[in-house]
């Protein structure tokens, strides 16, 4: 029995070794989109003065080429890179934040402002989705800080429990033991021997992510007729629906900072756990962080409540119809969620306008803060 | 839940420990009855039911088989009654669950064809997983206990594990009731588990699956979605690499389960020898999926008559049973039309026999050249999604002339070569040879690296997360 067990204990530790020495060769599964703006990011990282991070909100809804026009025509010329990925939320987008911030990659040193969507409490700690586990970008951000917060969120009053925490340890085990890596590898031996053809997806090119500044509207074609996108489908057959919500939003519920009425307790504890470390991560680069509520008719009063708190250090809001009705114009919208190329356009004038009004984030502290 | 899913690992983990742990072999069987019930609920709970089903009508079919079981029948219309209702209920079940929207959608077509329309909706029917397997299980043993080759089972534990053992349950091996229940007669002994022989097993079978199968996944689905947009040699590298990924898919997923039985004390059949180093299209059939085509053999094509008849009369049966065996697979006509194509093989191959030609030199090189070739040829239809995509693809991996411009990556062809080589290389399984040489201390150390290996090159998905699906 006792030679069983040091037997499975020397397997155990020649099993952590070697996905320990894989992991520094390949550190992170191939992921798409995400690795694209990450490789791209790698080599450009001293170009760009201000980042965008957050979901599609963010990725089909800020025009870096505008948003530098803007914030150039008002006196504060720099340059901005758009991260924003599909999908991207809470605990992602701060191991994201992280990654691209970390110390070890030398901070980029023009970078003065960090712009994150604020992540929403709903679904903070809550159980994976089955259809979701084990996607790589799944695995990437379940790094061990995030890996342990998302299981300590999932333990808080009325989340996920015991079963998502231990989902999360499960992707946490996948991350550390560099499950996927090995395609990742397969890339960067390809890369030395030439171009990469017939890799999975559509790879982004780097030459029009440095033109688009990772900025991807909506095809076209999802435009079109009602029969194209199914969610713009769902849209346009919904439209009074939709002016009924923009109406009750106007000038109300949004910007009250009434405390949140669907989320539980420890998923608002989670949602400023977050928070509190996105801002960390952010001023450790020495960079400023600029939370940024998009043009979105799902009100999340708890964000409001938490800057009420002062939860978080800088707040542009977008969510009152009231303030910003061509935000909310249905000519501008692709859904209730998301902007139109226009709508986008308009929206990312709109943001440097707030931007540039506010005072420069102070040299001498971001210096401070980079020694 | 897949075996090379972490949650198996854990489930098998606490199955694995607590079977050992338990002495009695009553509660042990009860034990792992319970535990494949629960992994088949972790599919989808409600076909339990099913199983339920199934397990309970052959076990008292069998009982009514039993000369000296209660209320058994005495005379032989009374045992072919019950052998005709085991049939009816089982391939009734099969019938519903797997063919019903098959049979109509082919029914409707047909009517299409000859100016009738029938507006009938095709039904959509969830097909129970492992379904084709269990039921192919359950009617051996009714079979061969109204043969009087095996006496029927007494104990309904025995008998329900016998079918839903968890590690064959869902993709096999087709396990035979005189092979199986005997084991489950007395408590397996841990000191007769060959640990290291299953262990090294289970982790060819996770690479095999996991590794490469899933990995070689999409490229093969890519050009099969599409083929008139790919170029000739896209296509055959794609079927090339099909291949080997149904290939390692299937012998991968038989590899782990053969694993965890032995693991657990059990001993299951062995389902594939290397089919793509057979010499022929017979061969290739004693090495591919080896318990479905025995099964098929002894239960079909036996019972047809075999080759005990007259010439025409072989052939046919021949036919038969492989038509039926592609429709086993799944419920369209490329299936049947894959089968055709192997009997057709088959047929030519026996009359190629009767001949009795002097065998010329290079003949066996020729022959393994040319099942290999008919093989790849095949899997075009067993995977394409309709016979104009079978047709595209044929055409273009016979004449080299592709119908369009897109190209795959040329790497991989070499990859598929590669991989075939290994294949080759393998045969005399020297993965399993190392394993068993090895001092303890090396064998621990080498497993736990080569698991860190295998789950690196594990295939994460990388499609957008589902809630952005809307």
């Amino acid at each position: 029995m006792r030679r069983s067990v040091t037997l499975a204990a020397l397997a155990c530790a020649a099993f952590a070794v070697t996905a320990f020495g894989l992991g520094r060769i390949a550190p992170h599964p191939e992921m798409g989109d995400l690795d694209d703006k990450l490789r791209f990011f790698e080599t450009h990282r001293e170009a760009y003065d201000t980042l965008f991070f957050g979901s599609s909100r963010v990725l089909r809804g800020v025009v870096p080429e505008v948003f530098d026009a803007e914030m150039a025509r008002r006196g504060r010329p720099g340059r901005s890179f758009n991260f924003g990925i599909d999908g991207m939320e809470g605990h992602e987008t701060v191991a994201l934040v992280r990654r691209v911030l970390a110390k070890g990659r030398g901070r980029p040193s023009l970078l003065r402002r960090v712009v994150v969507e604020l992540p929403t409490a709903g679904g903070l700690g809550a159980e994976i989705q089955p259809e979701n586990r084990f996607k790589a970008r799944m695995v990437f951000w379940h790094d061990p800080e995030e890996a342990r917060a998302a299981a300590r969120g999932a333990l808080g009053k009325g989340v996920g429990g015991w079963g998502a925490a231990a989902d999360h340890a499960l992707h946490g085990l996948a991350h550390a033991t560099a499950a996927g890596g090995g395609r990742t590898l397969l890339r960067q031996v390809r890369e030395r021997f030439g171009t990469v053809p017939g890799s999975l997806g559509r790879p982004l090119d780097p030459a029009e992510l440095a033109r688009s500044g990772g900025f991807e509207p909506f095809s076209q074609a999802s435009y079109g007729t009602p029969s194209t996108h199914p969610v713009r489908r769902r849209f346009l057959r919904r439209i009074p629906e939709y002016r009924r919500a923009v109406a009750a939003l106007a000038g109300t519920g949004a910007a009250a900072g009434r405390p949140a009425a669907n989320e539980s307790q420890g998923e608002i504890a989670a949602l400023e756990h977050l928070v509190s470390r996105l801002t960390a991560a952010v001023r450790r680069a020495g960079a400023e962080p600029v939370f940024l509520v998009t043009p979105t008719v799902r009100p999340a009063p708890e964000l409001r409540a938490l800057v009420a708190a002062g939860g978080t250090p800088t707040l542009v809001a977008f969510d009152d119809p009231a303030s910003y009705p061509e935000l909310f114009a249905v000519q501008n919208r692709f859904d209730a969620d998301h902007l139109t190329t226009d709508g986008a356009r308009r929206f990312s004038r709109l943001l440097a306008e707030r931007l540039a009004g506010s005072p420069e984030p102070d040299e001498d502290h971001l210096l401070a803060e980079r020694r | 839940v897949l075996f090379t899913e972490p949650v198996f690992l854990l489930f098998f983990a606490a199955v694995f420990a607590a079977a050992w742990v338990v002495r009695a072999n009553r509660r042990r069987k009860l034990l792992l009855l319970a535990a494949s019930y629960l992994f088949y609920a972790g599919w989808d709970w409600r076909f339990l039911s099913l199983i339920a089903l199934s397990t309970g009508i052959d076990y008292a079919i069998g009982r009514g088989l039993d000369p000296e079981g209660p209320g058994a029948s005495r005379t032989p219309a009374g045992h072919r009654a019950l052998l005709v209702a085991s049939l009816g209920v089982n391939l009734g079940i099969l019938a519903v669950f797997k063919y019903y929207g098959f049979f109509v959608e082919s029914a409707v077509g047909l009517l299409h064809a000859v100016g009738l329309d029938a507006g009938a909706r095709v039904p959509e029917i969830v097909l129970p997983v492992g379904i084709s397997f269990y039921t192919f299980q359950t009617l051996s043993y009714t079979i061969d206990v109204y043969r009087g080759k095996l006496a029927p089972v007494r104990s309904p534990i025995d008998f329900a594990l016998f079918v839903g053992f968890f590690p064959q349950l869902v993709a096999g091996p087709i396990v035979r009731a005189a092979d199986f229940l005997p084991q489950l007669e007395a408590r397996p002994r841990l000191a007769d588990v060959a640990f290291r022989r299953h262990l090294t097993l289970f982790l060819v079978g996770f690479v095999k699956k996991a590794c490469i199968a899933d990995n070689l996944a999409p490229f093969a689905d890519r050009v099969f979605a599409a083929p008139e947009t790919f170029t000739a040699l896209a296509i055959q590298t794609a079927v090339a690499l099909y291949a080997v990924q149904i290939y390692c898919d299937f012998s991968g997923y038989t590899d782990m389960a053969i694993a965890c039985a032995g693991l657990l004390g059990y001993r299951l059949p062995v389902n594939f020898r290397f089919p793509y180093l057979a010499a022929s299209v017979a061969d290739f059939w004693h090495r591919w999926h080896v318990s479905l085509s025995t099964w098929l053999r002894d239960y079909l094509y036996v019972p047809l008559g075999g080759s005990r008849g007259s010439h025409l009369a072989t052939h046919r049966n021949l036919w038969i049973t492989l038509l039926l065996g592609g429709l086993w697979h799944g419920a369209a006509w490329t299936f049947v039309v894959w089968g055709a194509l192997h009997a057709a093989a088959l047929s030519l191959h026996r009359e190629w026999g009767r001949w009795r030609l002097p065998r010329l030199p290079g003949a066996a090189v020729l022959g393994s050249a040319l099942t290999l070739g008919w093989v790849l040829l095949t899997w075009i239809f067993f995977r394409a999604e309709s016979f104009a995509g079978a047709g595209v693809m044929t055409k273009a991996f016979l004449s080299g002339a592709g119908p369009g411009p897109r190209a795959l990556d040329p790497a991989l062809l070499l990859l598929a070569a590669l991989l075939w080589v290994i294949h080759w290389a393998s045969a005399g399984r020297p993965v399993e040879r190392w394993a068993e040489a090895m001092p303890d201390w090396a064998f621990a150390g080498a497993y736990g690296s080569a698991a860190a290996v295998a789950v690196f090159f594990l295939p994460l998905r990388t499609e957008a997360f589902v809630y952005f699906q809307f």
